[in-house]
């Protein structure tokens, strides 16, 4: 079973294009390529990194989520004001608990409602802004507690603790899909929802599942979010949810579900963070940052097409 | 027998005027928690701010028939709005032209990278979203771009009265729900931008150019909001960089309300003008009120929830 060299090229192109964005940036900037320079770009690709790995799952089985961002916000607000009177695993537990419910009840919906994700995610996108804004009174909570900031900004053997974090997600998420009935679930039911409920599948049980994981994984995101700016913010995560679904279908997940890869999407993640950060370095104004990014994510997605 | 049948009637009839229901219900509880509701001045402002998701709305109709989706008229709104504002000091024709023609450009180009290249129609505008943003910021320099025109027609698009009470935005509204009602349903047009939604495989076979059909919504759906960012523009007497954000949003709960379906092939105007009459009234009341935005934003949610489960129970009822 060797592959091609045609064949390589489909299943890598967009590493292609990642190691490729990285040469240029190497170019333009000199100091690029220095290990920090580097950890600091994956530290920034964290955030998204782990929201999108939950939207691929989604994605795969053939839904969208579009509360993320809120649900990030969610998770900021609550961890700020938990950690004036508790701990910090007690601020975390709730944080994420919360969030991770918030997910289940958007899989609930759409499984037993039968309703379209795009509208109830819009509904509880929209829902979950206004709470945390109303929880915060539109104010930053800001935060003292040192073992809590030391979530976003402290290092484990030299490496910053969110970029450790997304790697164990990275390698959890790769289990699931590659080495698990779950993970060849999520393909079945994006694939054939129907078929995949004949065939003796829970499909609403798993639909449920991905949802509450995405809600987990925002929670998470939001929790490196509020420790790295120091507060709890109501607003944070605006947009998040566009983002993160430019960078799945930047890394080849389809979608109308049933296709997608985890590695793909860790790419797309790292080729948006590469691109804000050679922009900032080469001190190129904020709003060339839109411009190029909607053409690199239109670009990426030409040359899926290309090649396939 | 007979009685089934009237109720069945009378339950279709419910169903299919259920936002124009929607609409009179909250317009009552209006008037009860705040009697300053059906002032005048009251009303006329209550249309003047439904006018802008109003027109986006009637575009996001078309497309999302089409079974597209359309997430870049708020940032389109913006790029009508800043080169409007820029062109007004070359007078009014270009003021009031040359943004026009730009979003159509835009929308054209989702247009063809979703029909020719077949991209999916929520990435392209997300990207055409981003696109125009920085467009319109990279423009105005990220500032406001304050209206420097000495002619009073300018002024008079977002602010003059005709026929004493009527805004002439809301005037140019009802025209535009006029013509998009003449577009779906009296030309051909129109059938196709359904059928196309509808089923798209069966519709390329009967020889109807789909790709055609796209590339018209989407720059239609640019078309409209560049008029929109002009009106805006001229309302406010300066173009924003900022203008429209999460409009799309607005846009869609409007349709959606109005009954039409994001799968595409089912929905009309008329349900999306009342859908954007209930998404301003909500604000217009809960701000008479006094209520804080956050708790619109919750309750706009609720109100799409309660839309879509609606919509769902008429679907399933139109099945059986």
């Amino acid at each position: 079973m060797e592959l091609n060299l045609k064949e390589k090229i489909k299943r890598f192109n967009i590493l292609l294009i990642l190691v490729l964005l990285v040469f240029v940036s190497s170019i333009l900037s000199p100091n690029f390529l220095e290990i920090n320079n580097l950890l600091n770009v994956v530290r920034q690709a964290s955030l998204l990194g782990l929201i999108a790995f939950g939207m691929t799952l989604i994605i795969i089985s053939g839904g969208i989520d579009l509360s993320v961002g809120s649900m990030v916000a969610v998770a900021s607000v609550l961890s700020s004001t938990l950690i004036q009177d508790h701990n910090v695993l007690y601020a975390v537990i709730v944080s994420l608990t919360v969030t991770t419910l918030i997910g289940i009840i958007n899989g609930i919906i759409i499984t037993k409602g039968k309703l379209q994700p795009f509208l109830v995610t819009l509904a509880m996108m929209v829902t979950a802004r206004g709470f945390s804004q109303i929880y915060a009174k539109g104010m930053l909570i800001e935060i003292f507690n040192e073992s809590f900031l030391s979530i976003g900004r402290g290092h484990f053997i030299g490496i910053p603790i969110p970029v450790i974090i997304l790697a164990i997600a990275f390698l959890l998420i790769y289990f699931i899909m590659n080495r698990t009935v779950l993970g060849i679930s999520i393909f079945a039911i994006g694939g054939n929802s129907k078929a995949s409920y004949l065939s003796g599948l829970s499909v609403n049980t798993i639909k449920t599942i991905l949802y509450g994981i995405s809600g987990l994984l925002s929670g998470i995101a939001g929790l490196i979010y509020t420790s790295r700016l120091g507060a709890g913010y109501g607003m944070a995560g605006m947009q998040y949810e566009l983002e993160a679904i430019a960078a799945v279908v930047m890394g080849g997940t389809l979608m109308s579900g049933g296709s997608g890869k985890v590695t793909g999407t860790l790419a797309g993640v790292l080729i948006i963070a590469v691109l804000k950060t050679i922009l900032n370095m080469l001190n190129v104004p904020a709003p060339y940052h839109l411009i190029l990014q909607a053409a690199i994510i239109i670009g990426a997605v030409i040359t899926h097409r290309k090649i396939k | 027998m007979q009685l089934d049948e009237t109720s069945i009637n009378y339950k279709k009839l419910l169903i299919k005027n259920s936002s124009i229901i929607t609409l009179i219900l909250m317009a009552i509880i209006a008037i009860l928690v705040s009697p300053s509701f059906l002032s005048l001045f009251n009303i006329t402002n209550l249309l003047r701010e439904t006018t802008v998701i109003a027109l986006i709305s009637a575009g996001m109709t078309m497309v999302l028939l089409t079974g597209g989706i359309d997430l870049s008229v708020g940032s389109l709104i913006a790029v009508g709005g800043v080169f409007s504002a820029s062109m007004a000091t070359y007078g009014l024709i270009p003021a009031l032209v040359l943004p026009i023609i730009i979003t159509s450009l835009l929308g054209m180009i989702s247009g063809l990278l979703i029909s020719k290249i077949k991209i999916q129609p929520f990435i392209v505008t997300l990207a055409m979203m981003m696109a125009g943003r920085g467009i319109a910021l990279v423009f105005s320099n990220e500032r406001p771009i304050p209206v420097q025109i000495d002619s009073k027609i300018y002024t008079f698009i977002g602010r003059g009265k005709i026929l004493k009470y009527l805004p002439l935005s809301v005037f140019i509204m009802i025209i535009i729900y006029l013509a998009v009602w003449y577009i779906l349903n009296q030309t051909s047009l129109g059938r196709n931008i359904y059928a196309v939604g509808g089923n798209e495989k069966a519709v390329k076979l009967m020889g109807i150019n789909v790709n055609k059909v796209k590339v018209v919504v989407y720059t239609l759906s640019g078309f409209l909001a560049g008029i929109a960012g002009i009106i805006m523009t001229s309302w406010i007497g300066a173009g924003s960089p900022n203008a429209g954000e999460t409009y799309e949003l607005d846009a869609i709960a409007s349709a959606v309300i109005g009954g039409t379906l994001l799968t595409g092939g089912s929905g009309h105007i008329t349900g999306t003008l009342t859908g954007a009459l209930i998404m301003t009234m909500i604000r217009n009341v809960l701000n008479l009120a006094g209520v804080n935005s956050w708790y619109q934003w919750m309750i706009k949610g609720l109100i799409i929830i309660f839309a879509v489960v609606f919509q769902n129970k008429m679907r399933m009822k139109s099945k059986n």
